[in-house]
C-alpha cells in the first residue's frame, strides 16, 4: 500500500462523493418537479404518511434547505418513511430486500466470470477449431439473449413442461436459486467469455509470449502463466459497467422469478409513483455502483504494473 | 457462391426482416390493434400463420408491427448517440489537451452512473413518452462512441501523416475533413452496428417492465411482456416475439462482428 | 561433432515457400552468423527449427536432417526439443521493448524456468549481475517498463542463459539500440561465447556487426542460402554476386570537397525547445546553433532522445521556440505565423514512410494533394504534375493508383519524398529517412537525395543514429547530446580529428567491416 495508491484512493472517493451528491441533487431536483410527488401540494396520501413527510421532508422550508436536510438524514441512512407503505421506513424496506439482491448479484458474477473466463480461455487456445467456434457461437447467441426472454423460456422448460425446478422465491425450496442465477448470470457469461478470447488472442501475439515459449513453456503454462493476466485487463474493465447492468438485470429476475429484492421494489416503486423509496434505492444503487467502479480500478492496478507506475 | 450466400445470411435476413416491418400494413391483412374477442388465443394456422393473441389480434402483423417500432427506436436512439458521441469524441480527440481531459473526464464519470436506473427514473416522473424514451437511450448510448472516436480521433492526429499534412500547410479544416474522419469511418461505422441491437435491447428492457412502449402500440419487448403473462397456456405468444427479437439482434451482431474483422484483418494486412 | 546440424530445410508458410535448402553447422565456442535483408527467411527458419512459430501461421517444415548434438531430432520429436527449449537452447529475441512479459518482475521472469540448486532469487542475481546490470539484487522485483532498450535487452541474454544453455540464439539482438549500447552488447555477447563456451547464431541485417561478431556468415536471399564463409574473406571476396551488392551498397564515407558553403538559407541562433505540458515540461533542445545553406547537406547525429528530431521540426516551423532565433532566407520565422509560401518552401521526410502517408489514398492523390494546395493547377494538368514528380522520384507510373499499404518500403519513401517535393521546396528535413530500409534500398534513396539537392540547389538537413550513413551523405556534421550540439565541424574534419570526448564515444563506438 503505498502513498500514492492511498492518494488515488482518497481522491476516487473525493469525487464519488461529489458525484453522489449531484446525483442526489438530481433526482431531488426531478421527484420535486413531478406532478403527484411528495413536494407538490395535491398529494393523495393517508394522514399518517403525511405527518411524517412534513417532519421528515421539512416542507415548510425553502427547497435548498429541504434538500440540505435530506441529504443529511441520507448520509445517516434515514430515507425518511415509504410513500405507499404506511408505516413502513425506505431503509427498513431497503434493509428487507438488500439480503436477496446482493446473493443473486454476487453468485451471478461469479458464474459469469468462472464460465465467462475458462470458456474464453479454452477458445483462444485453439483458433478456428470447433473448440473455438461452437462456444463463441453460443456466446454470441448469449449476448442476444436478454434475461426476460432466456428467464421466462428456463420457467417454461424446467418449471412448466418438466417440474424438475422451483420457479419462483428465494430460499424457500431447495435449488430455487438455480433458475435466477442462470437467467441473469448467462449474458456476462457470454460477455466476458468474449472479452477474454479477444483479450488473449491479442495477448497471445505479443513478443514477450514467444520469449515465454522459448523457455521450453507448454501450451497452458503460456497461457495461465503469462497471457492470461494481460487478457483479464478488458474484463477488470468491463466489471464496473457489469455491475450496473446485473442491477439492471435484478429488476427483470426478481421480477420473473418472484423474488423479494430492492430490483423488484424498484420497479413496483417505479409504478406506485412511490417517490421516497425510489429517491432511496436510486441513492442506493449509485453509491453501490460507484464503490464497484472504484473496486475494479484498484484491481486494475493490481494486474498491470505500469498503471500503478503512472500514478 | 453458396459460400458467399453463407457469408451474408446475417445481412439478407437482416434486410428481410426490416422490409418486412417496413411493409407491415401491405402485407398484412388484419389491422394491428383492432381486437376480436370472440377469437381469442388462438395456436397457429393457415389463417394466421403465428396464431393470434388473447384479444383476438394477429400475432405476425403485431410483430411486424412491433418491429416498426423496434427498429424505428433502433435507429433513432443510434443516430442520437451517433451524433453526440462523434462530435464530443472528435472534438476532445482533436483539440487535446486540458480540453480532452475534462471532456473524457466527464465521460468517465458518467459511465459510472447507474443509467438504467435513470431512464426509469424520467419514465415515472414524466410520463412514458416515446420521445422521451429516444432520448433518453440516445443519451446513454453516446458515451461509448465518444471513447472509441476520441481513442481513434487522438491515434490519428498523432500519426506521422497527420504531421505530413500540416507540414504541406492544409488547413485545419481540410485535415480534419481529408485526413481524420475519413480514417476514422471505420471503426464509427462497426461501432454503429453493434450500437443498434444495444438500443433494441434497452428499449425491449424498459417495455418489458412496462415503462416503455405502451399498449395498444407494441414492440419487441411488450410483446415478450405479454407472452411472459400467458406462457403457461399459450406458447407461441412468448416464443415468436422472442425469437423474433433474438434474431435481429443476432443478425446485427453478426454482421457487426463480420465488418470489425474485416476492418482489422485489412489494417493489419496493410502492415506488412 | 556439430553441436547443430541441419542440412536442406524447407519452410512453407500457408502455402508459400519461406525457406528453401538451407543448411547449417554450429560448433560449441563458435559464432554463426545469418544475413539477409528483410523477408529472407533469415529468421522464420530457426523459430521454425525450434517449433516457436505461431501455431496460426500453419507452418510445414522439413528438413533432411536436423540434429542438435547428435541425439535430438528437432523436427521429428517435438516433445524432447521442447524439453531443449530453455535448458540447451536460449533465445534471445528481437524486440528488446515488447519481448518481456510486461506484467511480471524481471526476477521472475528470469528464474521461472530455473532447473538448478541454487535459490531462484540468487540466481536470477547473479545472471543480472553477469550480464553487467549493477546493483543487481535491487532490481530484481523492477517491472521491464523500469528498464531502458539496451538493459531490457540485457535481461533477456540473461534469462536465456539461465539453465546454462550450450546454444544461444540472438534474433537481432543490437537492432534498435544506440551505437554505444549496441557496442557494450556486443562486446557482452562475445564474452559469454568465450567464458561459457557457447554457441552463438546471430541472426542480423548488418553488416558490421556480422563482421564485428561472427566466425562463420551464412548469407540468406529470397529464402535461400547463397553465400558463405569466414566474414574476413567473404567480405573481401564475396563468392556471390548478391554479397558483392550488398557490401556496394554499403554507405562510403564520401569522397571530394564540400562545396564552398553559400549564405546560409536558414539559420538558428541559441534555439531553446520546449516539450510536454505541465509538470512534464521540459527543455529538449538547448541553445542549439545551426545553419544549412543552398545545395548543402548538413548532418545531425546523436543517440535517441538527444533532441535530433525536436531541432529538426523546430527548424521547420512546427514546433514553437522559447528562446533563441530563427530565420529562413534572411525573414524570421515563428511558428503558427509562416506565410503561405515560407510554409511550402520547408518540408519534412520521415522514418517510417508507411506511416507518414494517409492509408486510404492512392499515390495519386497523396502527391496531388500539396500541387492543387500551392498550385492551383487544373485537372489537366495535375495529371502531368503528378506524373512529372513520379518520375522525378523515380516511382513507375503505374504505382500511381495504389495505396501505401501495396507498396514496398523503399516504392513508399519515394512517395513521401515526392510529396515534399510537390511544394517545391528550399529546405527539406530528413528525419531518419533512410533508418527502416534495407542495404539497398538505403543506398537508391541516399543516391535520390543527393541528387535532388543538387537538382534544386536544396538545403537538406539529414538526421541520423546511422554515422557511417551520415557520413556518406553529409558535407557538415553536427553531433547533438541531451538537447546541446557538442560538436560542429565538416564531415572530413570530424571523422579525422574528432575533439568532444562525446564524438570521440561515438566515432569509437561504430562498426565497420
Amino acid at each position: 500500500m503505498s502513498w500514492a495508491l492511498l492518494q488515488l484512493i482518497a481522491r476516487r472517493l473525493a469525487t464519488a462523493a461529489v458525484l453522489l451528491v449531484v446525483v442526489a441533487a438530481g433526482t431531488f431536483a426531478l421527484i420535486h418537479a413531478a406532478p403527484g410527488g411528495p413536494f407538490s401540494a395535491d398529494r393523495a396520501v393517508s394522514a399518517e404518511v403525511e405527518t411524517a413527510l412534513a417532519a421528515q421532508y421539512r416542507l415548510d422550508q425553502p427547497p435548498l434547505l429541504q434538500f440540505a436536510s435530506y441529504l443529511g438524514n441520507a448520509l445517516r441512512g434515514e430515507f425518511g418513511p415509504s410513500f405507499k407503505y404506511p408505516g413502513r421506513e425506505v431503509s427498513e424496506l431497503i434493509a428487507a430486500g438488500l439480503p436477496a439482491t446482493l446473493e443473486l448479484a454476487l453468485y451471478a458474477l461469479l458464474l459469469a466470470l468462472v464460465v465467462g473466463i475458462s470458456v474464453g480461455a479454452l477458445a483462444a487456445s485453439r483458433p478456428g477449431t470447433l473448440r473455438d467456434r461452437l462456444p463463441m457461437g453460443a456466446a454470441l447467441v448469449g449476448i442476444c439473449l436478454p434475461a426476460f426472454v432466456l428467464g421466462p423460456l428456463l420457467v417454461l422448460v424446467f418449471g412448466v413442461y418438466n417440474e424438475w425446478l422451483p420457479v419462483s422465491g428465494w430460499g424457500e425450496l431447495a435449488g430455487d436459486k438455480l433458475l435466477p442465477t442462470v437467467t441473469l448470470a448467462a449474458g456476462y457469461a457470454a460477455y466476458i467469455a468474449r472479452l477474454t478470447r479477444a483479450g488473449l488472442r491479442e495477448q497471445l501475439r505479443q513478443p514477450y509470449i514467444v520469449t515465454a515459449r522459448a523457455k521450453g513453456l507448454g501450451g497452458a503454462a503460456v497461457i495461465l502463466k503469462h497471457a492470461l493476466r494481460g487478457a483479464l485487463l478488458p474484463v477488470v474493465a468491463y466489471l464496473g459497467p457489469a455491475c450496473a447492468g446485473l442491477i439492471a438485470g435484478s429488476f427483470v429476475v426478481e421480477t420473473i422469478f418472484q423474488i423479494p429484492g430492492i430490483g423488484r421494489f424498484y420497479i413496483q416503486a417505479a409504478f406506485n409513483r412511490d417517490y421516497t423509496l425510489i429517491l432511496g434505492l436510486t441513492l442506493f444503487f449509485a453509491t453501490l455502483i460507484t464503490l464497484f467502479n472504484l473496486l475494479a480500478d484498484l484491481l486494475a492496478l493490481w494486474l498491470d504494473p505500469r498503471q500503478r507506475e503512472a500514478l | 457462391m453458396a459460400r458467399r450466400v453463407t457469408y451474408n445470411l446475417p445481412l439478407l435476413l437482416l434486410a428481410a426482416i426490416a422490409l418486412a416491418c417496413l411493409l407491415a400494413p401491405w402485407l398484412s391483412p388484419y389491422p394491428p390493434a383492432a381486437q376480436q374477442l370472440l377469437l381469442g388465443a388462438q395456436p397457429p394456422s393457415v389463417a394466421h400463420w403465428l396464431g393470434t393473441d388473447i384479444f383476438g389480434r394477429d400475432l405476425l402483423t403485431r410483430l411486424l408491427y412491433g418491429g416498426r417500432l423496434s427498429l424505428l427506436v433502433g435507429l433513432t436512439a443510434t443516430a442520437v448517440a451517433l451524433l453526440i458521441g462523434v462530435s464530443w469524441g472528435a472534438v476532445a480527440g482533436y483539440v487535446g489537451g486540458r480540453l480532452d481531459a475534462v471532456m473524457m473526464r466527464i465521460v468517465d464519470t458518467l459511465y459510472a452512473l447507474p443509467f438504467v436506473i435513470f431512464v426509469v427514473l424520467m419514465m415515472v416522473v414524466f410520463g412514458r413518452s416515446l420521445l422521451l424514451l429516444f432520448i433518453a437511450i440516445g443519451a446513454v448510448e453516446w458515451l461509448t462512441m465518444a471513447r472509441i472516436v476520441r481513442a481513434q480521433v487522438r491515434a490519428i492526429v498523432h500519426s506521422d501523416y497527420i504531421e505530413a499534412a500540416r507540414c504541406l500547410g492544409l488547413s485545419r479544416w481540410q485535415i480534419v475533413t481529408r485526413h481524420i474522419l475519413p480514417n476514422c469511418a471505420g471503426p464509427i461505422i462497426v461501432y454503429t452496428t453493434l450500437t443498434i441491437p444495444s438500443v433494441m435491447l434497452l428499449e425491449a428492457f424498459l417495455s418489458f417492465l412496462g415503462l416503455g412502449v405502451q399498449p395498444p402500440d407494441a414492440s419487441w419487448g411488450l410483446l415478450i411482456n405479454q407472452g411472459v403473462e400467458t406462457m403457461e397456456e399459450y406458447p407461441w405468444l412468448l416464443l415468436y416475439p422472442a425469437l423474433a427479437l433474438t434474431a435481429t439482434l443476432l443478425c446485427l451482431n453478426l454482421v457487426g462482428d463480420r465488418l470489425r474483422d474485416r476492418l482489422e484483418g485489412s489494417a493489419v494486412g496493410g502492415d506488412r | 561433432m556439430s553441436l547443430l546440424a541441419v542440412d536442406n530445410l524447407t519452410v512453407r508458410l500457408a502455402d508459400r515457400e519461406v525457406v528453401r535448402g538451407l543448411s547449417l553447422r554450429v560448433e560449441s565456442g563458435q559464432t554463426l552468423a545469418i544475413i539477409g535483408e528483410s523477408g529472407s527467411g533469415k529468421s522464420v527458419s530457426l523459430l521454425a527449427l525450434l517449433g516457436l512459430l505461431d501455431a496460426s501461421a500453419a507452418a510445414v517444415v522439413s528438413a533432411e536432417r536436423a540434429d542438435y548434438n547428435g541425439s535430438v531430432a528437432l523436427l521429428g520429436q517435438p516433445q524432447a526439443r521442447r524439453r531443449l527449449l530453455g535448458t540447451q537452447i536460449g533465445l534471445v529475441s528481437q524486440e528488446p521493448m515488447s519481448a518481456l512479459n510486461p506484467f511480471q518482475t524481471i526476477g521472475a521472469q528470469i528464474s521461472e524456468h530455473y532447473r538448478g540448486p541454487l535459490p531462484a532469487r540468487q540466481r536470477a542475481a547473479d545472471l543480472l549481475e553477469e550480464v553487467g546490470i549493477r546493483a543487481a539484487s535491487s532490481r530484481l522485483d523492477d517491472y521491464p517498463h523500469q528498464f531502458s532498450g539496451g538493459m531490457r535487452q540485457r535481461v533477456l541474454i540473461a534469462m536465456a542463459l539461465v539453465n546454462d544453455p550450450q546454444l544461444l540464439i540472438c534474433d537481432e539482438p543490437t537492432t534498435a539500440l544506440d551505437v554505444t549500447v549496441q557496442a557494450q552488447l556486443l562486446a557482452l555477447l562475445k564474452r559469454l561465447a568465450s567464458d561459457r563456451k557457447l554457441a552463438v547464431i546471430l541472426v542480423s541485417h548488418d553488416l558490421a556487426v556480422v563482421a564485428a561478431a561472427a566466425d562463420h556468415v551464412v548469407v540468406m536471399r529470397h529464402g535461400e542460402q547463397v553465400d558463405g564463409g569466414p566474414p574476413a574473406q567473404l567480405f573481401r571476396q564475396p563468392g556471390h554476386p548478391y554479397t558483392a551488392q550488398l557490401l556496394a551498397a554499403l554507405p562510403q564515407p564520401r569522397s571530394g570537397h564540400p562545396p564552398a558553403a553559400g549564405r546560409a538559407l536558414i539559420a538558428a541562433e541559441q534555439l531553446q525547445v520546449m516539450r510536454g505540458s505541465g509538470r512534464q515540461r521540459k527543455l529538449v533542445v538547448d541553445r542549439a546553433s545551426l545553419t544549412v545553406g543552398r545545395g548543402e547537406i548538413v548532418g545531425l547525429v546523436g543517440e535517441s532522445g538527444s533532441g535530433k528530431s525536436t531541432l529538426g521540426r523546430a527548424l521547420l516551423g512546427l514546433l514553437p521556440t522559447s528562446a533563441g532565433s530563427l530565420q529562413f532566407d534572411g525573414q524570421p520565422l515563428l511558428a503558427g505565423q509562416l506565410t503561405g509560401a515560407q510554409r511550402a518552401a520547408l518540408q519534412l521526410v520521415f522514418q517510417d514512410p508507411l506511416a507518414s502517408l494517409n492509408p486510404r489514398q492512392t499515390v495519386a492523390a497523396t502527391l496531388a494533394e500539396p500541387i492543387r494546395l500551392h498550385g492551383g493547377w487544373r485537372a489537366a494538368a495535375l495529371a502531368a504534375q503528378v506524373a512529372a514528380l513520379a518520375d522525378q522520384v523515380e516511382l513507375p507510373t503505374a504505382l500511381l493508383t495504389r495505396l501505401p499499404s501495396q507498396l514496398s518500403g523503399g516504392q513508399r519513401q519515394r512517395v513521401a519524398i515526392g510529396r515534399a517535393l510537390a511544394c517545391r521546396p528550399q529546405f527539406l528535413v530528413a528525419d531518419e529517412a533512410v533508418s527502416a530500409l534495407d542495404l539497398s534500398i538505403q543506398a537508391e534513396i541516399l543516391q535520390l537525395l543527393q541528387r535532388l539537392v543538387s537538382d534544386h540547389q536544396l538545403a537538406l538537413l539529414f538526421i541520423s543514429h546511422d554515422l557511417a550513413v551520415v557520413r556518406s551523405i553529409a558535407d557538415r556534421v553536427a553531433v547533438m547530446e541531451a538537447g546541446r550540439i557538442v560538436e560542429q565541424n565538416s564531415a572530413e574534419q570530424l571523422w579525422q580529428a574528432p575533439q568532444h570526448p562525446y564524438t570521440k564515444r561515438l566515432l569509437a563506438a561504430t562498426l565497420s567491416i
